[in-house]
């Protein structure tokens, strides 16, 4: 008796820790009436970002009563990173789980992603948005968005210093900003302690000064023809003006980080101009004063900019779900504009399927029409600048920033950490 | 057959303890090891290759910038903060009346977690932040700094935040050490004519040798480690002068997908924790013998 309880105590243990485990994976495939259970991981659909997902969700579970969708929302980032990473490599990774194009990339080498090219939507995703999603030529996920990333105006600001709409060009932003400090005005908000304002900086004059003439730069650069020496000349001299002129104090700037200060800040009116994505449109847009959101005004006088679009979440199936069918027809469920509107309009974002519209938000007008025009650029995260040489970038441009290297120096830094994506 | 009895008995005792030390302890550790000699990138399948993330690691300049400001990071930390914690316990030492207290309100910065004690300090170090507002309404205008925009003082700034949060640990583990030295001793001091210094450094100093190898060997583990500070403060910037190496590891690992390096870089941590922080212990153990 005195051997049995302890037994016992330790067997309901197990049974206990076995039973969790269970839970955990993506092997359950019924219910008690006979559905199947379609496990799905993402980090949109809840906390900060609800993006619509649980308004999708519903409508494909009565689109599809046989099958029960079981969503799990995982917070973004490194969360997300962490959890998924060890759950695939523990095989109880969800049925369906949200991606982007670097993870296309590293999971896609690990064999964790199904090859989706045969679905039927895998044609009709747009044109340069295709090698973000594939891996060695087979389609692994399926976009959701394109999302613009721009600058964010305060148009009531501007109207303070006299000035009746957003800058299109950059000679007209320099005399805005002029303009602005004259009016004893807030400017523009540079943050850059996480490093990364400066890169978007960079890259969001490169739409127009770089891309625009050379589209398909990212994969010269991938192939040894060009180089960052002469190309990202215009973008980093832009940033440097800024400094110059006095309209940016880069020390402060590295000194304040973006998403703590200067997000918070440009909402409370303390700047006119803020770089960011459109996944910001929704906190930015709260307190209600004239809002723009706007191509980076990268062109000489009388030049329409090009805007810069992030290719940003995807579905992707788990090669090792043993529902894939269930799982292939939830993706094929997104992949159809009626279904993904809700989402594209709760993300202000734009459609990666060709033909797809854009969000109905006013706010993003701008950004649709030059995308409609295809006048557009692609963040690049699937050539050079992901993970480890985005890391060594963001370094560079924050000493570029303190005056610690020249323009030239710090295009030569960029080329040699940007090459190390090439091996 | 007793004795053989009982030895069976304290095995049989141990072997849960030890099963799970071994589980949880040494055989990731192993695993880890064993990464480290593979070009594992996060997937299920990798290849042996030898020492080669050892090579990489040891010519990479920003491994070595790491390593540097790990260790500059916690010398700074031991040495002000133990500094720290001990002047505050020898003030608290003859006060007894307010010890408790004051004491108490030390320790509460270490029961936050450090990511909210760094979004805390984010808000104070910024450019319009309060310790330049404090410092300009005080007159002392000219300290003002971008703290951490400046790569030549970040990583003092950051440390700052890790000494604020546990000098008043230090404290306690002193206090603990006063509580435990005989009266007698330092009214035999007074008697003698001792001063203040001279009772503190012939006496008490001398006394506290056990809550000063403690406090040492926490603080060299804690800081040589340290991790969510740079990460929430700098993100290892400006210009990497607040890299560290626990940052390098996670960097290489979720950022990078680069699990073998980061294993390295972990067994190169490893191996740093465990020998300055046994060769710190081992000192000041036969410290406390001599004394």
């Amino acid at each position: 008796m005195r051997f049995i309880r302890p037994t016992l105590a330790l067997t309901a243990a197990l049974l206990v820790a076995g039973g969790s485990l269970t839970a955990c994976g993506s092997g359950s495939s019924t219910d008690s009436s006979g559905r199947t259970i379609l496990h799905v991981e993402g980090w949109k659909g809840g906390g900060a970002e609800p993006a619509n997902v649980a308004q999708v969700n519903a409508a494909f579970e009565k689109a599809n009563s046989n099958i029960k969708l079981d969503f799990s929302y995982v917070p973004p980032n490194d969360v997300y990173q962490q959890k998924l990473q060890s759950q695939l490599l523990a095989s109880t990774a969800a049925d369906v789980i949200m991606v982007d194009p670097q993870k296309v990339q590293t999971w896609g080498k690990s064999g964790y992603l199904a090859d989706l090219s045969g679905q039927s939507w895998a044609g009709g995703i747009a044109g340069p948005l295709k090698p973000f999603v594939s891996y060695q030529n087979k389609v692994l996920a399926s976009p959701m968005e394109l999302s613009p990333v721009g600058i964010y105006v305060n148009l009531d600001i501007l109207a303070k210093a006299g000035i009746a709409a957003a800058p299109t060009d950059f000679p007209t932003l320099l005399a805005d900003l002029g303009k602005l400090k004259t009016a004893n005005q807030p400017g523009f908000a540079f943050p850059d302690s996480q490093g990364y304002m400066a890169e978007f900086a960079m890259l969001l004059s490169a739409a127009t000064t770089v891309y625009q003439q050379t589209p398909d730069w990212d994969q010269q650069f991938m192939a040894g023809k060009v180089d960052f020496s002469t190309a990202f000349q215009t973008p980093l001299e832009q940033i440097q003006q800024l400094g110059a002129d006095g309209y940016v104090n880069f020390k402060n700037a590295v000194g304040t980080d973006e998403t703590t200060t200067g997000e918070p800040d440009f909402i409370a009116g303390k700047s006119a101009f803020y770089a960011g994505g459109s996944w910001l449109a929704a906190a930015i847009k709260k307190p209600g004063f004239k809002l723009a959101f706007v191509p980076w005004p990268g062109g000489e006088t009388g030049t329409s900019p090009s805007a810069l679009m992030f290719p940003g979440t995807m579905w992707a199936v788990n090669a090792r779900s043993k529902v894939s069918a269930a799982a292939k027809a939830y993706v094929d469920f997104w992949s159809q504009s009626q279904n993904l509107a809700p989402y594209l309009s709760a993300e202000a974002a734009i459609s990666p399927f060709q033909g797809g519209a854009a969000g109905t938000d006013p706010l993003m007008s701008t950004m649709a029409t030059a995308y409609g025009a295809g006048k557009f650029a692609l963040f690049p995260t699937n050539t050079w600048d992901l993970a480890d040489p985005e890391t060594k970038i963001r370094s560079i441009l924050q000493g570029f920033l303190l005056g610690k290297t020249d323009v030239a120096a710090t295009l030569t830094a960029i080329q040699s950490a940007a090459a190390s994506a090439k091996s | 057959m007793f004795r053989r009895r009982g030895r069976y008995a304290s095995i049989v005792l141990i072997l849960p303890a030890l099963a799970v030390y071994g589980l949880f302890i040494l055989y990731p550790l192993v695993r880890g090891v064993l990464l480290s000699f593979t070009d594992n990138t996060g997937g299920p399948t990798d290849a042996f290759v030898g020492l080669k993330q050892y090579s990489a690691l040891i010519h990479d300049p920003t491994a070595l910038q790491a390593l540097r400001h790990t260790v500059i990071y916690a010398a700074v930390v031991l040495v002000v903060q133990t500094g720290l914690g001990l002047s505050a316990a020898a003030l608290l030492s003859r006060r007894p009346h307010i010890r408790r207290v004051v004491s108490s309100m030390l320790l509460l910065p270490a029961l936050i977690s450090p990511v909210m004690a760094s979004f805390i300090w984010s808000y104070l170090y910024r450019p319009d932040g309060g310790i330049d507002t404090l410092l300009g309404d005080v007159g002392l205008g000219v300290l003002r700094q971008t703290w951490l925009g400046d790569p030549s003082i970040a990583l003092y700034a950051i440390a700052a935040v890790n000494i604020w949060m546990f000098a008043g640990y230090s404290c306690v583990i002193f206090l603990a050490g006063y509580a435990g030295i005989p009266a007698e001793l330092l009214d035999a001091a007074d008697i003698d004519g001792a001063t203040r210094w001279q009772r503190f450094r012939k006496v008490e100093w001398a006394m506290l040798a056990p809550s000063l190898t403690v406090n040492v060997t926490i603080s060299l583990i804690g800081s040589l480690g340290v991790f969510d500070f740079p990460l929430v403060l700098t993100n290892g910037g400006p210009v990497g002068s607040t890299n560290t190496l626990a940052l390098l590891i996670y960097r290489d690992i979720f950022n990078n997908s680069d699990f073998a390096m980061g294993a390295a870089t972990a067994v190169l941590l490893l191996v740093l924790v465990v020998v300055v922080s046994s060769a710190a212990s081992a000192v000041l153990r036969r410290r406390e013998r001599v004394l």
